[in-house]
């Protein structure tokens, strides 16, 4: 009987505490930083972008169910999987090549280049003033006010990497 | 005569293997299974049930990344096992999400297996999906790696590592020497906060580390930089790995040095305040073309 408790105690402990948590705790992350990434689109001046139907599309994704069902036996049998499911979206160093499938310039690839730790940090700090009641409007703010950091082409080449990652299936 | 070069042999070789040890690395946190165990004393309990190799073992649980460097480039260590939460999600040059093997303090630690001490022979990094990071990350380290480009559990992943470690011969490092531009980094600290450890950053490689602070308020270190053909190739980076960007760290303020020249500026926004919150940038005003000189980034018994 006390082994019984034990185990339905266990099993409590389990639902309601990690898979649901963990889910929502990416979905948190994720929206936030998909959010923020939108926000570049707008600072480069690129008009035309709907990233509030994106945003729901990416993390649409995110499946608080999914993460229970694959949890379920493995809690059971109480392996312990080593893989992590948070991670941030950050700009990395481009290839010159890819100017055309961006429709920029290689001199814009070369200046974002030069600038991309930079952005990720700009994103950083505009990221961690985000919140999930944050409007578009208040994110735009936000890149409005940092944008001046960072020279238009790095702006322009991550408004373009933004929308391809974005709408991509 | 014989008998003197059996000696001989027997003293080199107990000689060349004094202190000669492997060491295990675990960060992780939480419970599993229904009896909620505790993950990291289970994992713990698989590594020492499956570990009957003669090369002596030493143990760090809840590690971190200021573990992992100290453990990388301590020259005693012949074979390294990480294991933690890791994962690869593949993504393409421009924008994607970050490649993770994080500590159980929520810092991404993949940075600091780019060097490890040349007596290094064998690098275990037991996490899923690790090897995509390790191939992407490493530069031309000589010796055996071990990871995995899959989930995994950690009981598989110990008894694969350990079959490999058996295999595994073991040498003594090169040491060799490389050309750099000396500089001098001195952090100073909010006396009333604990500092979190910074790794220094140039051109995506680690060039130094600083260590958290307790109760210190300066921390001094001399780092290295490839040559420079442009300013943009002196700008550093002080990260501190952390991945949560929502909290206030103590990262320090840091005067950086060279041939009694400061020439660098913290990134900043319009009303000056810095930018970043788990690092900082410091980009560097100075004239480029500046002479390198010889050192030795490890030392070889």
């Amino acid at each position: 009987m006390r082994v019984l408790l034990a185990l339905l105690l266990s099993l409590s402990f389990f639902i309601g505490n990690t898979p649901k948590a963990e889910a929502a705790v990416a979905i948190a992350i994720k929206n936030r930083t998909v959010r923020t990434v939108g926000g570049v689109v707008t600072a480069a001046g690129v008009s035309g972008f709907a990233i509030s139907a994106i945003v729901a599309n990416v993390t649409g994704s995110y499946s608080a169910i999914g993460f229970m069902i694959l949890s379920v036996p493995v809690a059971v049998v109480g392996l312990v999987i080593l893989d992590e499911k948070k991670a941030d979206l950050k700009f990395s160093q481009l290839p010159l090549e890819k100017s055309k499938v961006l429709a920029v310039s290689p001199e814009d690839i070369a200046i974002y280049n030069t600038e991309v730790e930079e952005l990720n940090i700009v994103k950083e700090t505009i990221e961690s003033r985000v919140s999930d009641t944050s409007t578009k409007a208040d994110i735009d703010y936000l890149w409005s006010e940092y944008k001046d950091t960072l020279s238009p082409e790095t702006l322009r080449v991550a408004a373009q990497l933004t929308i391809k990652v974005l709408t991509q299936k | 005569m014989k008998l003197i070069s059996v000696l001989l042999f027997l003293s080199f070789s107990l000689m060349s293997f004094a202190g000669d040890r492997a060491v295990v690395l675990i960060s992780l946190k939480g419970k599993s299974g229904l009896l909620r165990k505790d993950v990291a004393q289970k994992v713990l309990k698989q590594f020492k049930q499956s570990y009957n190799h003669s090369l002596p073992v030493t143990f760090f649980q809840n590690a971190t990344q200021e573990d992992l460097y100290r453990e990388a480039h301590n020259p005693e260590n012949k074979a390294l096992f990480w294991i933690s939460h890791a994962n690869s999600f593949g993504a393409e040059a421009g924008l994607g999400q970050e490649d993770m093997i994080l500590d159980s303090e929520g810092t991404n630690v993949k940075d600091l297996l780019q060097n490890v001490h040349p007596n290094l022979n064998l690098l275990a990094v037991l996490g899923c999906n690790a090897l995509p990071i390790l191939k992407k990350n490493h530069y031309g380290l000589d010796l055996t790696i071990v990871s995995f480009n899959k989930k995994i559990s950690s009981k598989k992943a110990i008894s694969e590592s350990l079959k490999i470690l058996d295999e595994v011969k073991f040498v003594p490092g090169t040491c060799q020497s490389e050309q750099g531009i000396r500089l001098t980094i001195k952090r100073t600290v909010d006396e009333t906060r604990e500092a979190v450890s910074i790794k220094v950053m140039n051109r995506g490689k680690v060039v130094g580390f600083f260590p958290r602070s307790l109760n210190q308020v300066h921390q001094k270190i001399t780092v290295y930089l490839p040559e420079a053909k442009i300013a943009n190739d002196m700008k550093l980076i002080f990260d501190s790995g952390k991945i949560d960007n929502q909290k206030n760290y103590e990262l320090g303020f840091f005067e950086i040095q060279f041939q009694n020249q400061g020439a660098w500026s913290l990134f900043r926004d319009k009303s000056g305040n810095p930018m970043g919150i788990t690092q900082n940038i410091y980009r560097y005003k100075g004239e480029v073309g500046i002479q390198t000189e010889v050192f030795e980034p490890y030392h070889c018994r």
